[in-house]
């Protein structure tokens, strides 16, 4: 079976990813640049990852990347910024399902922890989650992050992810930690979400990293 | 009135004011080029890409240590023009 793990450049992603793969999931991995927001260090420690567990497995894994700071932007312009976290992971699995369907992509994998940051709280991960029909694999989800980071040491990518990088500077100060899918759709029909959708695919490279 | 060094994850040089100020990143729109925005952050280039943020923090991306006395620079225009 073919997954597509959501990769930032942090620590859990890879370690998602390397343990669908030692199951035998054939992966592919999509990155969400939050450029110019950001720089392009979270990209290449993705890319990095990715190169890792190529060699590790010795197989190809193919490598979009998705400009996902514009569609951010518009929303914050737009909307309240207090779900502005909410948001983007909804509009990440939004675009990774439709390069899941269209490449051949049984499902999506994050490496999502319960309470880690305020997107990954219970009732926002489930207000997140039904963004999409998809299904999501989840390998971390109730990992104690010392646990997580032992594996990252140990498959090699711990010190990449704690590298130097430019973090996140749309976070909002106050982020919603119950969004209620409600206020969320209220807010997201405030953009003409099916467009940024679409230009964030358009917009899309895609490159194969090989073992 | 502010410093520079690495920001906290070490990926960028940040100036920092030392005494809470906020800025009207509208006037920045008038007088720098703008890459993108929010209501709280704007993306300027001058000489490369920056992040301002309201709160005062500037953020230069892709720069080095060498590059300090041009950062001081910016960073005291981005205040003056900025400024409430």
């Amino acid at each position: 079976m073919k997954g597509l793990v959501l990769v930032s450049g942090g620590i859990d992603s890879p370690v998602a990813a390397y343990m669908m793969m030692k199951q035998g999931v054939e992966v592919g991995a999509i990155h969400f640049s939050n450029e110019p927001f950001t720089d392009q260090k979270q990209e290449l420690k993705a890319k990095e990852h990715m190169k890792k567990l190529a060699a590790m497995f010795n197989v190809n894994i193919p490598f979009f990347i998705a400009m996902h700071g514009k569609v951010q932007a518009e929303f914050a312009r737009n909307a309240d910024r207090r779900y502005q976290c909410v948001f983007c992971r909804r509009i990440m699995l939004r675009v990774a399902e439709r390069i899941a369907k269209e490449k051949g992509y049984d499902f999506l994998i994050t490496g999502e922890n319960l309470g880690q940051v305020a997107s990954q709280t219970l009732p926002n991960m489930a207000a997140i989650t039904k963004a999409v029909g998809i299904g999501i694999m989840r390998p971390l989800l109730c990992n104690d992050k010392v646990e997580t980071i032992k594996i990252a040491k140990e498959i090699g990518t711990f010190e990449t992810s704690i590298g130097p990088g430019v973090c996140c500077n749309l976070v909002p100060q106050n982020p919603v930690t119950k969004a209620r899918l409600h206020s969320i759709e209220i807010n997201e029909s405030k953009i003409d979400i099916e467009e940024l959708i679409k230009k964030e695919i358009s917009d899309m490279k895609e490159e194969l990293i090989l073992p | 009135m502010f410093e520079i060094k690495l920001c906290k994850n070490k990926g960028a040089y940040s100036a920092k004011p030392l005494k809470t100020i906020s800025l009207d990143l509208q006037k920045l729109k008038k007088e720098f080029k703008v890459v993108d925005y929010t209501p709280v952050v704007m993306v300027i280039d001058i000489d490369g890409e920056l992040i301002v943020h309201s709160h005062g923090e500037i953020l230069f991306k892709g720069r080095e240590e060498k590059d300090m006395e041009a950062m001081k620079k910016i960073a005291n225009r981005i205040y003056e023009v900025a400024k409430r």
